[in-house]
């Protein structure tokens, strides 16, 4: 009789564990949730967890709810660390983060060594691509975007840019300036001056007096949202007509509030269409205004990508295919205004436009 | 599979601490079972009162601060258009807000203070176009105080939340750091060290008391209670966060458009059901140590008096009085003790039984010792009587050491013959004390007993026995001589009785013949007597009627007259008549006779009329019945129609009447034979009845046997009535009776059936007198 009773219990307890609540999807979110990207780092996650609740709401992954454990990179890069560790040790499948290059490359070593994917809605650091590793982007790299704005400023006339670079994501802001050298000197520009500053300096006037003192046609800032406000507040202060033109990190809405005026006629490369009048993308630009109170950045929309990215492999996936084989094999997937297919590196195309700040609006131009 | 084995003590201390373990676990199960949902409820409502008082009191600290920014914007809204620079610096320093700026009318920062590290920055700030300021166009739609969301702060660049006031044609902001935020309401008496959140309007939370690292970082739209409270009642629910199940109340608060939500593990984590465990726990482990400790005194209490029953027990095995058996106060141990007592008492009264009957058996028995030694060890009465030695003399010696055995050629063969097999049997001479010797049956049988191969022997004194049945052996043969004598004898006898019984036989054959033929020759007397009237009568007439011619024709020669024609005529018609009816009636008799003839010896089947065959037998008998003093009466009734053998029958009938005139009056002058018949539609009775002298008691039982008469040697055969009965019998398939009373008369019963039933084949044993007659068809 005892053995029977063994057995009995066994299967009673197995049945209770496969009928209880279905153990949840843990998907990580890293990101510059704190500090000066702060705008970036809160649409990206805004954009994924619209994503992961819209999934939940419709059953989640093969009926398992998904869960997203957001962490802030902080700062450094130690602490970005220690929070990308936290989120391994939670048992995250894969992390959709950073939105910065910089700090995309900082946690890249950590997944490479934990073997769990990384999608990066933004990074777009040259040195980042064609490397067959852990990580994935959603963006193209700074050598698309840097021919985008040389073609645009040869376009305009500019013959002469000063920079202004952020230090702190120097990983991005070099590879960036770099490229854009690359193709505007191509097209027989030339990058005068480049200054790198600091984020957390208390006044960014001096970058910009020095700029100005090379004379050139335009300025360009490779910074973030709140740097690139400031550079043109102070730099309007100065000289009410030079034409400015910020990096693609830095457009976001909070460039327009932090900006004002001062940013009025600003060129950024858009990485989306905010203007999308389809109904796909009106639904998803509504349900997001709803639920954050503001307008989805590129972020928001790339980080959406990553994450619908994300759902639908490991939902089509079959158990014994791993997920970095499954992002590869499984595309392309459809995001919210583009196709993604990434190539054996992890890296897919992008498309994007410059667009005008007219009226505290981003107003994309037609290519 | 073995259980182990235990002392009582060990065991009894087991079970006391068990049962007392599981006894505090049911009712610790049943206790939390009853408290838990009640101390869950509560903890909810505290946590919604929490939530509340959290919510209003972090209203109160920052409608101060709002109150303070109010104070200058209105002040800007009065009169003095430019706050002075120093206002705003007092609003900053005053501790809570981080950063105070004015905004002009374009957007534009007119003015700005800064908690940390004024100078530098205010420097830049100045003139920064602010106009895109969410929280400026906020206040420009609302024209009315308006509390941030988690807000990037242009100066600081830090996440903060601000306060947004009109004033009048333009905003003032203040920015209020979160660690403040944090303050408010980690101030506060948190016992139960319960995590508050506070979050804005979307969810994104602003400040965290268990870990700051959270703030901007985490949302908490998605969980219920946030849902709940979006409503604006205190909102109380469970939720999940970071895989751990909480119990959550959230409020809202108007002013800001902040959720202060409290929360407190659920589950298993919770608090309460912590201590409650913890408590349990505790409870358990002391109570077992307890009971360990205590029990194993009481165990061996209760071990003592088993121990000394078991103690008395074993005493009893070892064959030692021992003394009383042990009580205690317990009442099954007690009752346990007694009843061992009396096993114990039972068990020697069946010893003792035992012990009678082995010493009391008639028959000699002995028991020995296993081989080789053979010693007595037991010994009967009877035993040591038949050999006439002592029961001490006897044990431990051995049947050759005492002599018993007169050839030890005998004993040799016992004993191989019990290593053959178990049992051993053999008459040998046995030797008594006194010399004397006699034939001894002896058998034996191995057994296991006391642990080893012993022997039973019996032994009898068979001298006698013997003797006997060589004196019986003799006289048998004796015997079986003077039998075959006697046999021999005896078949002599038989083939000469034989014989006899074979000349007899033939001799009753024949007189069945002969009686045949007597009765057929009395009928053929009969016949002829009755004929000769007729037709002597005829004769006669005829001889008148020609001498009535002679006359008539000599008278009327001399010439014919009238009278002498009618004279003639009348004698001729006389004489023809009577010549006519005698002549019929000779005829008739005669084919009655022919009739009965045939019937008589032919047995022919055919179908009559009883009352006629009965009518053409009395007319045969006509004649015999004249001469004797008996009258013949008939009562049969003339619609009995049968279908059997009217001769026979008729054989029958008339045996009957004829045996009643020759025997039924010997001494009387007028008697009465009466013949009655009744039929029914299967059978028939026919009565032959006198009045006569009775057939005699004695001779009644016989009457139908044959050669019995009462006239041997005088004319009668004896056979009559049984060659009756036989007819009856087999012929007519019935059967015939008589009753009779002496001096009174005698009756035959005759019943046959209507239908004779058809003849059997010829059978062998059957009475040879009746089937002899009867087999001709």
């Amino acid at each position: 009789m005892k053995p029977v009773w063994l057995t009995a219990a066994c299967l009673a307890t197995l049945l209770l564990i496969a009928c209880g609540p279905q153990e949840p999807i843990r998907i990580g979110f890293i990101g510059e949730l704190t500090g000066n990207s702060a705008d970036l780092g809160e649409a990206g996650r805004n954009g994924a967890m619209l994503a992961i609740e819209q999934a939940n709401q419709s059953g989640g992954i093969n009926g398992r709810p998904i869960e997203l454990l957001a962490r802030d990179t902080g700062s450094t890069p130690a602490t970005a660390i220690n929070s990308a560790k936290e989120l391994l040790d939670a048992r995250v499948v894969a992390v959709i983060g950073t939105m910065t290059s910089g700090m995309t490359s900082a946690l890249l070593p950590v997944h490479q060594a934990a073997q769990v994917v990384l999608v990066s809605p933004t990074a777009t650091a040259t040195k980042l691509a064609g490397v067959d590793d852990q990580l994935f982007r959603i963006n193209w790299t700074t050598r698309d975007n840097a021919q985008l704005y040389a073609r645009y400023c040869l376009e305009r006339g500019y013959r002469r840019l000063a920079a202004a670079a952020n230090e702190n994501n120097r990983v991005f802001s070099e590879s960036w300036v770099k490229e854009l050298k690359l193709a505007f000197e191509k097209g027989g520009g030339e990058i005068v001056d480049t200054q790198y500053f600091e984020s957390g300096a208390d006044s960014h006037l001096p970058v910009v007096e020095k700029l100005l003192q090379s004379q050139p046609d335009a300025l360009l800032f490779v910074a973030n949202a709140g740097d690139s406000a400031r550079l043109a507040q102070q730099t309007r202060k100065l000289d009410k007509k030079l034409p400015l033109i910020a990096a693609e990190w830095a457009s976001t809405d909070q460039l327009l509030e932090l900006g004002g005026n001062s940013v009025d006629g600003m060129a950024v490369v858009q990485q989306f269409n905010a203007d999308d009048p389809s109904p796909h993308f009106t639904d998803f630009r509504q349900r997001y205004v709803k639920r954050f109170g503001r307008e989805p950045a590129f972020g928001s929309v790339l980080a959406h990508d990553a994450a619908s990215v994300l759902i639908d492999s490991l939902t089509r996936r079959s158990n014994d295919l791993p997920l970095k084989k499954a992002l590869i094999e499984l595309g392309p997937f459809q995001g919210l205004q583009e196709k993604i297919h990434f190539d054996a590196y992890g890296d897919t195309q992008r498309s994007a436009a410059i667009a005008i700040i007219q009226n505290g609006r981003f107003v994309r131009q037609q290519p | 599979m073995m259980a182990p084995r235990w002392h009582l003590r060990t065991s009894l201390t087991l079970l006391l601490a068990a049962a007392s373990a599981i006894a505090l676990l049911i009712a610790f199960a049943l206790l939390l079972a009853y408290y838990q949902p009640r101390l869950a409820a509560q903890t909810r409502s505290d946590l919604g009162t929490k939530s509340g008082d959290l919510a209003r009191r972090s209203e109160a600290v920052l409608s101060i601060l709002q109150g303070q920014l109010e104070l200058v914007a209105g002040a800007m809204a009065d009169g003095s258009r430019t706050p002075s620079q120093r206002q705003l610096q007092q609003l900053v320093s005053q501790g809570a807000f981080s950063a105070v700026y004015h905004l002009a009318a374009d957007g534009r920062i007119a003015q700005a203070a800064i908690a940390s590290n004024g100078g530098k920055q205010v420097g830049e700030l100045i003139g920064n176009d602010l106009s895109n300021d969410r929280l400026r166009r906020a206040v420009m739609q609302q024209l009315n105080t308006v509390w941030s969301d988690k807000h990037l702060s242009p100066v600081s660049r830090r996440l903060t939340v601000a306060i947004g006031a009109w004033t009048g044609s333009d905003v003032l902001i203040g920015e209020i750091p979160l660690t403040y935020i944090l303050e408010t309401i980690t101030e506060s008496s948190n016992p139960s060290a319960w995590a508050i959140w506070v979050t804005d309007g979307y969810g994104d939370i602003i400040a965290d008391s268990e870990h700051s690292a959270r703030v901007g970082v985490v949302n908490l739209a998605s969980q219920p209670v946030f849902t709940q409270a979006q409503g604006g009642q205190p909102a109380i629910s469970t939720g999940t966060f970071e895989g751990q199940p909480y119990d959550m109340a959230a409020s809202r608060s108007g002013r800001m458009n902040w959720y202060f939500i409290v929360r407190s593990p659920a589950g298993l984590n919770s608090p309460q059901l912590q201590t409650a465990v913890n408590l349990g726990v505790t409870a358990l482990i002391s109570l077992t140590l307890l009971s360990l400790l205590f029990a194993p005194l009481w165990a061996a209490r209760t071990a003592r008096p088993i121990n000394a029953i078991a103690e008395r027990a074993r005493q009893l095995a070892e064959g030692k009085a021992g003394g009383d058996w042990p009580r205690s106060s317990v009442i099954e141990l007690n009752q346990l003790s007694s009843d061992i007592e009396h096993m114990a008492e039972s068990i020697r009264e069946r010893e003792r039984e035992l012990e009678i009957i082995f010493e009391s058996s008639p028959v000699g028995l002995l028991l020995t010792e296993p081989s080789p030694s053979f010693a007595f060890a037991k010994a009967n009465q009877s035993a040591l009587d038949l050999f006439g030695y002592a029961r001490e003399e006897v044990l431990g010696k051995t049947g050759s050491e005492l002599g018993l055995w007169r050839d030890a050629a005998d004993r040799e063969q016992m004993i191989q013959q019990l290593q053959q097999g178990p049992l051993a049997q053999r008459e040998a001479r046995g030797v008594r004390k006194d010399g004397s010797t006699f034939l001894c049956m002896i058998q034996a049988r191995k057994i296991d007993l006391g642990g080893g191969t012993r022997t039973i022997w019996s032994a009898e004194d068979i001298t006698e026995l013997r003797r006997i049945e060589h004196e019986v052996r003799e006289l048998n043969v004796e015997l079986e001589d003077r039998v075959q004598k006697r046999t021999e004898e005896l078949r002599k006898a038989n083939t000469q009785l034989s014989t006899t019984v074979e000349h007899l036989q033939l001799a009753q054959s024949e007189l069945v013949r002969s009686e045949k033929l007597a009765s057929l020759g009395s009928l053929v007397a009969g016949v002829a007597h009755e004929l000769n009237t007729p037709i002597g009568n005829g004769v006669m007439a005829v001889s008148t009627m020609r001498g009535a011619l002679k006359s008539f024709r000599e008278r009327s020669a001399e010439g014919l007259k009238r009278s002498l024609l009618d004279s003639f005529v009348e004698a001729v018609e006389t004489g023809s008549l009577i010549a006519e009816r005698n002549l019929e009636r000779a005829a008739e008799l005669v084919t009655s006779f022919k009739q009965v003839a045939a019937d008589q010896t032919t047995s022919q089947r055919r179908e009559f009329r009883l009352d006629e065959v009965v009518h053409e037998i009395a007319l045969t008998l006509g004649p015999s019945l004249r001469h004797s003093v008996a009258q013949l009466s008939l009562d049969i009734p003339d619609d009995i129609r049968m279908e059997s053998y009217p001769g026979p029958l008729g054989q029958i009938i008339t045996n009957l009447i004829t045996n009643a005139t020759v025997h039924a009056f010997p001494d009387r002058d007028q008697g009465h034979i009466r013949l009655h018949a009744k039929a029914d539609d299967r059978q028939v009775q026919i009565w032959v009845s006198d009045d006569g002298v009775g057939i005699p008691a004695s001779l009644l039982p016989r009457i139908f046997d044959p050669f019995v008469t009462s006239r041997m040697g005088s004319g009668g055969t004896g056979l009559g009535l049984h060659i009756a009965h036989n007819i009856a019998a087999n012929v007519l398939g019935g059967r015939i009776s008589a009753t009779s009373s002496e001096g009174r008369g005698t009756t035959f019963e005759i019943e046959i059936p209507l239908l004779a039933p058809q003849p059997q084949p010829p059978e062998s044993g059957r009475d040879s007198t009746a089937a002899g007659v009867h087999r001709v068809p």
